[in-house]
């Protein structure tokens, strides 16, 4: 990586390989999260369609190729256990879930 | 490596200048739009300041302010003079090098903005514009079709027949006319390849590209967020949103459809058309089917 911001306009050698740093977690988003997705790694094929589905870019990949959501970035939308085509995602509560919030939501 | 064991996913390239943890809601269409058209983008995003470093607990798609534009214009110009400078300089540029800078926009700001925004489509720096549209208009189209309130004295026209063919034929394509951009594409995050395509397709053609990107708005839209893709999926089946791309005024379907699903479909998985009478949903189908009959025989033109 070239010094300097990483973010700047003119990193002409930015190429399709180099992976930004991500910034550290100094708010997480906990508070919106009152549960958070679970893999079963027996099921599990490694597809990365929840990856891709994720609006905020909070599941990784770990060295043994399997995935775990981060949880300063999650916030429990559940677009990840919805996309999981073999069925090895599921949400586990983490917090109590709002009491306004309609069943179905 | 047996060919079987990889998916599509993983073909995808790793890098994505996309900041994780942004102030977007539970299941975003917009942060997922912009998401997946960053795998395709590799050197400059310019991001209007309403998405990711907005202050406001709403989403700027509803409320922005004017004065935000000005800097939008300062950020793409230079973006764009920069952009050119540098690649004179690199004689020997990598094919990987991106030729364009990204102007991601509300749709909002894009129509109330566009005397504004129009001077930067008439400068010779080419870039591609990305909106992304949450169909904030159909907030006001929602509230005509319904009664108004007692303690309003005004006069509200009930929406028509030609209002609702209108708007469907308005809402699926950029607000101005052919000659300004030289490829013009709709795309949903719901069909993630396929935006990736455009994308890169809007990268590498001359002159400016121009994407109209549906994201599904779990806040605005009532749904639960875990349903963003399947909105957006059943968007596009319904014809609501037909994906389509045009280059040099040659149109192309790029998601055909066999048959049109009920509109039913889409509606019913959001609240917000809760309120709408029987009467204007079939006058919506009848529209839909109209516009999407009319695509398929601008697409099979030969000139």
């Amino acid at each position: 990586m070239k010094q300097g911001n990483p973010y700047s306009c003119n990193n002409n050698d930015l190429s399709f390989d180099t992976v930004l740093p991500v910034p550290p977690a100094t708010a997480t988003n906990e508070i919106w999260r009152f549960e958070r997705p679970v893999w079963n790694t027996d099921i599990c094929v490694r597809c990365g369609a929840c990856f891709l589905i994720c609006p905020d870019a909070a599941i990784f990949k770990k060295n043994n190729g399997y995935f775990e959501a981060d949880l300063n970035r999650c916030k429990g939308c559940g677009l990840c256990v919805r996309e999981c085509w073999t069925g090895a995602l599921s949400l586990e509560q983490t917090a109590q879930r709002p009491p306004w919030l309609a069943k179905n939501f | 490596m047996d060919i079987s064991s990889v998916y599509v996913s993983q073909l995808l390239p790793k890098a994505e200048r996309f900041i994780p943890g942004q102030r977007s809601c539970k299941g975003c269409g917009k942060a997922l739009a912009t998401r997946i058209a960053s795998k395709a983008i590799s050197d400059m995003l310019v991001i209007h300041a309403g998405i990711y470093a907005s202050t406001l607990p709403v989403c700027p798609s509803r409320t922005y302010d004017p004065y935000e534009t000005e800097s939008l214009l300062q950020h793409a110009y230079e973006a764009m003079h920069v952009q050119t400078a540098s690649a004179l300089q690199r004689a020997g540029a990598k094919l990987s090098a991106q030729p364009k800078p990204v102007i991601v926009i509300n749709r909002h700001v894009f129509q109330h903005e566009y005397l504004a925004l129009s001077s930067l489509f008439a400068t010779e720096h080419h870039a591609l514009y990305l909106c992304l549209d949450n169909e904030h208009y159909l907030n006001e189209f929602v509230a005509r079709t319904g009664p108004l309130p007692l303690v309003v004295n005004e006069v509200r026209h009930p929406v028509s027949e030609a209002d609702i063919r209108l708007l469907i034929h308005e809402k699926n394509s950029p607000p101005c006319s052919d000659d300004t951009f030289s490829y013009i594409a709709t795309a949903c995050p719901s069909f993630p390849f396929d935006l990736i395509e455009k994308v890169r397709k809007g990268l590498s053609c001359n002159g400016n590209a121009f994407i109209l990107v549906l994201a599904p708005c779990p806040t605005g839209w009532i749904f639960p967020p875990r349903f963003t893709k399947q909105v957006g999926r059943a968007a596009v089946q319904t014809g609501y949103f037909p994906l389509y791309e045009k280059t040099q005024g040659k149109l192309q379907i790029t998601q055909q459809l066999e048959k049109l699903f009920p509109l039913h479909q889409y509606l019913s998985l959001q609240r917000r058309f809760f309120t709408v009478p029987a009467t204007i949903i079939s006058q919506l189908q009848d529209a839909i089917t109209h516009y999407y009959n009319d695509l398929v025989r601008q697409s099979q033109e030969r000139f």
